[in-house]
């Protein structure tokens, strides 16, 4: 149906409209005409086709071009290269492997259990009174992705944690099975330090243990939340005393097991919707992210198109601010995750 | 004030040259990104082949996004093309699986999603347009692909090409489109508005 009374849209609002660079209101306003308007309907179809091809052929002339570059510098590697560039890879883990195995004495196994314990993650955490040291890997047991709702289990369990877990419980375990663990525990070690700088490892860690979240975002928040409680706990009204040092006990106990954060940025273009569809929401200050749990660290992977200095990113910190909540320092950002953990024995 | 190259680091020296048209930086980034990407594709039902075409479509993603002046983005390079790979991967898989109707019945296609008929018919047209502007010849193919692939201004187009104002090259854009709807007009009648 025409409607000879408006105005039909002109060409080059049609090639701003497909090429998205008119304003919301005005992309409204089209859509809504070419709802109405069959002429201009199909002179948008016929834009969208011809931008759509014009655009493939760019980008088939691009990799045209890059293929072209690619064979000129003998980069294509032939299908035997990559085939012994795997065996090799193989050969040389195996190789580390076994003699990792045969020379690692099992008793060093608590020695590697220190050295995997979670970092204490601030100042307030280090002046705590240190508790018996955990079973570092009790905390990863969960190996499967949590639903929604559930709780992302980093502290120690109380019981001993079984053999075929990455856990070490080196006065119990026998050297056999220390050993095991161990080699577990190091595998597990180089996967996520692997994460830190390649989103390859990162991936593969996170089919097995990754949570989603939406984070709330707080600008300029430099300082740090616990500190600002304990702050806040010395200035409360009397009759509030009680119930604040109540709070404060309860959070000093949670403080104590933080892993490390490895963060990573996404654009939000790239949340794959296929996976965090109806888990995670976007919004004006909400920042779906990945959450991998791993030996010593929590990978978040944030998909946002936020700037963030590679530095912050590198320098972010992991804290609690409430029993359920946990809260990623960037910087100049805080961003508060409503993930559970349980007080820590 | 811009960075002296001196002080960049490899990212910022890559989006720099592609801002430019460097292509040799999509080389660069294909060099350092081939093997992780190619290791994620084989352990997830993909193969070698995949993995070249997966890398090369999202170095061409990246290159589109840095020069429209659309890739503000805090994380490393290497970590959007993989973010890229992964999601173009998903995509084809699933395209995959909607394709095997014997596996997955049509019920469990979302609405939203073209149908294989309508894919193909859209490929159809979109080879068509591509055939039509390579028959076009220059200076047209060249200033249809500023326009709608490098989204430049009709300042930016006449400067590069030579012409003497953004008028004559927006009055020569009108004559390059029209010249390539008789194209696709006379090869393949109706296809254009199907």
């Amino acid at each position: 149906m025409n409607t000879p009374d408006v105005p039909h849209i002109s060409p080059e609002t049609l090639e701003d409209y497909v090429l998205e660079k008119l304003p919301p209101a005005e992309r409204a306003m089209v859509e809504h005409h070419v709802a109405t308007c069959s002429s201009c309907r199909a002179a948008l179809e016929e834009e969208l086709h011809l931008a759509a091809g014009i655009r493939s052929s760019g980008r088939t002339a691009l990799k045209r071009r890059l293929a072209e570059s690619l064979a000129a510098s003998g980069q294509q590697p032939a299908p035997w290269g990559r085939i012994l560039s795997a065996a090799a890879v193989l050969i040389v883990i195996a190789g580390i492997g076994i003699v990792y195995r045969w020379f690692t004495p099992g008793d060093q196994a608590p020695q590697i259990a220190e050295t995997m314990a979670p970092v204490q993650a601030d100042k307030a955490s280090r002046e705590m009174p240190r508790p018996e040291e955990p079973e570092p890997s009790a905390r990863f047991r969960e190996k499967r992705e949590a639903p929604e709702g559930s709780q992302l289990r980093i502290s120690p369990a109380p019981t001993p944690a079984p053999v075929t877990a990455p856990a070490l419980t080196g006065q119990t375990a026998s050297t056999r099975e220390s050993e095991r663990a161990k080699d577990a525990l190091m595998e597990n070690k180089a996967a996520v330090d692997a994460a830190a700088e390649s989103p390859d490892a990162a991936s593969a860690l996170s089919e097995h243990l990754s949570i989603w979240r939406t984070g709330q975002l707080t600008e300029n928040t430099e300082s740090d939340q616990y500190e600002l409680f304990l702050k806040s706990d010395q200035l409360a009204a009397p009759h509030a005393a009680g119930a604040q040092m109540q709070k404060r006990q309860d959070l000093a106990g949670h403080i104590q097991t933080f892993p490390r954060a490895i963060v990573r940025v996404s654009p939000l273009v790239d949340l794959p919707l296929a996976d965090a569809a109806g888990r995670t929401r976007a919004g004006a200050h909400g920042i779906p992210t990945q959450i991998i749990q791993s030996p010593d660290s929590l990978v978040f992977t944030l998909f946002t198109d936020l700037p963030f200095e590679r530095d912050a990113l590198r320098n972010a910190r992991v804290r609690q601010s409430a029993p359920d909540s946990v809260v990623l320092l960037i910087g100049g950002r805080s961003i508060s995750y409503n993930l559970s953990l349980p007080v820590a024995r | 004030m811009k960075t002296p190259l001196l002080f960049m680091d490899d990212d910022a020296r890559i989006l720099d040259g592609i801002r430019t048209g460097d292509e040799t930086a999509l080389v660069k980034l294909y060099r350092t990104n081939r093997k992780s990407i190619t290791a994620f594709l084989l352990r997830n039902n993909g193969t070698a082949d995949d993995a070249e075409d997966m890398l090369q479509e999202a170095l061409v993603i990246l290159w589109e996004r840095v020069r429209a002046g659309r890739h503000e983005y805090g994380a490393r390079l290497s970590t959007f093309l993989f973010a890229t790979v992964r999601n173009l991967w998903l995509r084809r898989l699933a395209r995959k699986r909607r394709e095997s109707p014997a596996t997955h019945p049509p019920e469990d296609h979302p609405d939203e999603t073209l149908s294989p008929l309508d894919q193909i018919i859209d490929d159809e047209r979109t080879e068509a347009v591509r055939s039509a502007l390579d028959a076009l010849g220059e200076p047209c193919r060249t200033l249809l692909l500023l326009f709608y692939w490098e989204e430049l201004s009709m300042e930016d187009i006449a400067r590069r090409l030579g012409f003497a104002n953004a008028d004559t090259a927006k009055s020569k854009k009108y004559q390059c489109k029209k010249s390539l709807k008789d194209l696709l007009t006379n090869r393949s009648p109706g296809l254009e508005h199907a």
